[in-house]
């Protein structure tokens, strides 16, 4: 029973099998999204939030549990907004269990990213980030850059979906070949914030360096996780 | 008693000068007296005689070639008158008639005149008489001769005598005068030798005890000799020697007593004190510390977490005596509560331990381990408290933002004007709860602080990458202003730093007039800091006590409406503090700077720096 759950306010709130009171905007051929996120209030709250902007939204209050969802088979989902600090198994660990290559696209929602944090989700290809607390309006965007991301990479000059669906991946090769397809004059702060994080995460300290000098950033990886989580996703939108 | 001396010494030598230069004055009176009367003698003798023979001859010459009766008669005249001439000069040898040479010039003048009486009487005829007379009248006369000559000689004799005796005395006369002069000289010599040393021995003694009371012996004293000045001067000397002496008596006496005193208040002092040299070897150690370094079985040695509060004070160039509880170091004990180790806010000073030392620290272990619990826990609840409050708080805001939407359904125009006061509460509950906990782990030590050495201008930059976009979307211009070139590196953490000028730059933009330039520049300070500023124009300045209280928690100006959490100052001058440097703000009628000081890095920290990590500078220092 998550802390949450003995405040007054949210005393008498069903557990699961809360959906089923909800009434259900969405198409039945709309997006489905799965939260994951111990925290009832939360979890209704983005559940509702992207329910009511025509997705098909699931809650999922326990992680062994939305893992077996995710790993039975029976469901597919389009993105998957996963909270970090969970029992059991927290956002980072569910995540790394399932296959990079074939999971759908996460966005990690956490109130306390430290540096370690961020440095991790990065390697397990988590590049989108939600920080706590939520707005409806914020989660609706960034869940609608990720679906879409898959569709963007299709134009042959989004380079920078193209990339980021290659750091989903791990593969940092691609992704740099894909982000230095542009000539250094014509790429972007973000392109260049994208090009350091992925020389970092692929050892290359004095790449990394360079591409955070023209970025105009200047990350400390053990301390700014929360930071260098903010900074990215306000570059990227 | 030297001045009776050299009077003494003077006086022999006149005396002397005048006894030699009388005798000189007599031996030449005398000399000339003796040669005058001698040249006087012999002169008129000599004349006398010249005279005697110049008449014999005149008389001879006139007799001898008168033949007339009246030729004779002539003859007989001038022989009269000759006579009385020489009878005159041989009155001038009456006194002398002893004489052998005189007698005999006596008796032939006698017999000569006596001849040429008979001659005269006789008249000139030629007989047997006359022939005798004749011839006896050239024997008296060659008898005259021969004896004038042999008294000349005897004058000449005479002279030369005198003239060697004049001479011996002379010489004798020029010896004494030498010796006395000689005499003079030793006894000038003398004096003056005498003189010297009355002089130049209390000087010389006077001088050996300036250099013993500079080598601090004060126990030699100068005895009163020489002159009248020499005296005052030691007499003076004396007493100040003395005055010294006295002083340094107490000044032991008063060391004596400061060291007893610091012994006292070290030993009774509660609290462990370390004095150690640049090695960190310990000099001196109070009780408490004996026995912390005993219960750490380490005996006489320095604990090693103080090692590095000194190497910390190294780093930053300065002195750490402040209450930060952050700086507390935990000494874990083997029988003490784990859960409550001993805590020490150790404060360091420089200090010389020894006087061999060149420099070396102090080291004042102050006992925080309450005050620490205490602000643990203090911490801990505001933490854990703000985390409960965090998350429920965090989906009351997300629900109140979806029912605005009406997404969900619509509302009625209270249910809205409700909902938006609601959701407005819930931003600031949320904006103060996050400041509130940042504070926390700023106060907690949980925030540390990487300090590296950064280019002021990289800072500047950095803020205005990140901040810059905010002030000009609140309608304000913004500009950092020119720098001057070459400002030194100063110590920074990056990333707190640039939030500190953010939040200057974000009240710039919330306060200051709309539409006046905002500024940012960098200069340097004279006492070591760079100073970053932020400046703005403002419709309502900061007076004095606003500018003292602006920091505090809370605090809010008069008549200002609650924006904002009211704690970001506050957690500005935590940064701050944990860089060691300096915070604050100046206003004056239409202006507010807020500025933040950075100490610069010295070269000696540099060198470290890189000597120990490579080159942690070299990351960004080309953006400048």
């Amino acid at each position: 029973m998550s802390p949450a759950a003995q405040l007054p306010l949210f005393r008498g709130m069903p557990e699961s099998g809360e959906l089923a009171s909800l009434k259900a905007f969405p198409h039945e051929s709309a997006p489905q999204i799965l939260v994951v996120d111990d925290e009832a209030s939360v979890r209704l709250g983005c559940v509702m939030a992207l329910r009511s902007d025509g997705w098909r939204a699931v809650g999922e209050a326990s992680s062994p549990a939305a893992l077996q969802r995710l790993t039975s088979g029976n469901d597919h989902y389009d993105v998957v907004v996963l909270d970090y600090a969970m029992p059991e198994l927290d956002g980072l660990a569910l995540a790394g269990v399932l296959d990079p290559q074939t999971r759908p696209p996460i966005l990690l929602a956490s109130a306390h990213a430290d540096g370690a944090v961020a440095l991790a989700a990065l390697r397990l290809g988590i590049w989108d980030f939600q920080a706590k607390p939520l707005v409806p309006d914020e989660l609706r965007r960034r869940v609608q850059r990720l679906h879409t991301r898959a569709r963007d990479a299709a134009v042959p000059t989004a380079w920078m979906p193209r990339a980021l669906q290659h750091c989903q991946r791990g593969q940092w090769a691609d992704a740099l070949m894909e982000l230095r397809a542009l000539p250094e004059a014509e790429r972007t702060e973000t392109g260049e914030l994208l090009i350091g994080l992925v020389c970092q995460l692929a050892g290359d300290e004095a790449g990394a360096r360079e591409a955070f000098h023209r970025a105009r950033w200047w990350p400390d990886w053990h301390r700014q996780g929360g930071e260098i989580w903010a900074e990215l996703a306000r570059r990227l939108g | 008693m030297k001045r009776l001396s050299f009077i003494s010494g003077l006086t022999i030598i006149l005396m002397l000068l005048l006894v030699s230069s009388g005798f000189c004055i007599w031996t030449a009176r005398t000399l000339s007296g003796e040669i005058d009367q001698l040249i006087s003698a012999n002169f008129d003798a000599i004349r006398a005689l010249r005279g005697l023979r110049a008449s014999v001859a005149r008389i001879d010459a006139e007799y001898r070639v008168a033949t007339s009766v009246s030729e004779i008669s002539h003859a007989r005249q001038l022989f009269d008158l000759e006579r009385k001439e020489m009878e005159k000069s041989m009155a001038f040898f009456q006194r002398s008639s002893d004489q052998p040479a005189v007698a005999r010039l006596q008796a032939s003048i006698k017999d000569y005149f006596t001849y040429y009486e008979e001659y005269f009487a006789l008249g000139k005829s030629d007989g047997d008489r006359f022939k005798v007379l004749t011839r006896s009248l050239a024997s008296s006369s060659s008898n005259i001769a021969d004896a004038s000559g042999a008294i000349m000689d005897i004058n000449d004799d005479v002279i030369l005598a005198h003239r060697a005796a004049a001479m011996a005395k002379g010489r004798r006369a020029i010896g004494i005068a030498l010796g006395i002069a000689g005499l003079s000289l030793v006894i000038y010599i003398w004096t003056s030798i005498r003189l010297t040393q009355g002089v130049f021995a209390p000087l010389r003694q006077l001088r050996d005890s300036i250099v013993k009371v500079s080598q601090r012996q004060f126990d030699m004293i100068v005895p009163l000799e020489g002159g009248e000045e020499l005296k005052q001067i030691a007499t003076t000397f004396n007493q100040m020697a003395a005055e010294l002496r006295a002083y340094v008596a107490e000044s032991d006496q008063r060391v004596v007593g400061a060291n007893r005193v610091s012994r006292a208040i070290l030993e009774a002092l509660p609290y462990p004190i370390y004095i150690v040299d640049e090695n960190y070897a310990v000099r001196l150690m109070n009780p408490r510390a004996e026995m912390l370094s005993v219960a750490l079985e380490i005996p006489g040695a320095l604990p090693g977490a103080v090692r590095k509060s000194i190497d910390e004070a190294a780093a930053l160039g300065c002195e750490l005596i402040d209450d930060d509880l952050k700086r507390a170091i935990e000494i874990p004990l083997p029988d003490a509560p784990a859960e409550a180790p001993p805590t020490y806010l150790p404060q360091v000073f420089r200090m010389s331990p020894a006087p061999d030392a060149s420099a070396g620290w102090a080291v004042l272990l102050i006992d925080v381990t309450k005050l620490r619990q205490f602000d643990l826990a203090k911490t801990k609840a505001i933490l854990m408290l703000g985390h409960e409050v965090k998350t429920p708080v965090t989906s009351i805001r997300m629900t109140l933002h979806l029912l605005l939407e009406e997404k969900i359904g619509a509302l009625t125009p209270d249910q809205r004007e409700l909902v938006t006061v609601g959701r407005d509460d819930c931003e600031r509950l949320l904006t103060v709860l996050q400041s509130l906990l940042e504070l926390a782990r700023h106060e907690s030590g949980r925030v540390t602080m990487k300090l590296t050495p950064m280019a002021p201008a990289d800072l500047l930059a950095q803020a205005e990458a990140m901040h810059g976009e905010f002030v000009r979307r609140s309608g304000a211009t913004f500009a950092i202003e020119p720098m001057p070139p070459a400002l030194p590196l100063v110590q920074a953490d990056a990333i707190h730093v640039v939030r500190v000028l953010g939040n200057f730059l974000s009240n710039a933009a919330k306060y200051g007039t709309p539409g006046v330039p905002v500024a940012m520049r960098a200069e340097l300070r004279g006492d070591g800091f760079v100073r970053l500023c932020v400046r703005n124009h403002s419709p309502r300045p900061l007076s004095e006590a606003e500018q003292a209280r602006v920091f505090d928690p809370f605090y809010r100006r008069a008549g200002e409406n609650a924006e904002g959490s009211g704690v970001g100052l506050t957690i500005c001058r935590e940064i701050a503090t944990a860089h060691r440097g300096r915070i604050g703000v100046w206003s004056d009628d239409n202006e507010v700077e807020f500025y933040l000081d950075l100490r610069v890095v010295s070269p000696k920290q540099i060198e470290h720096i890189t000597h120990v990590s490579g080159s942690p500078i070299a990351a960004f220092s080309g953006n400048a």
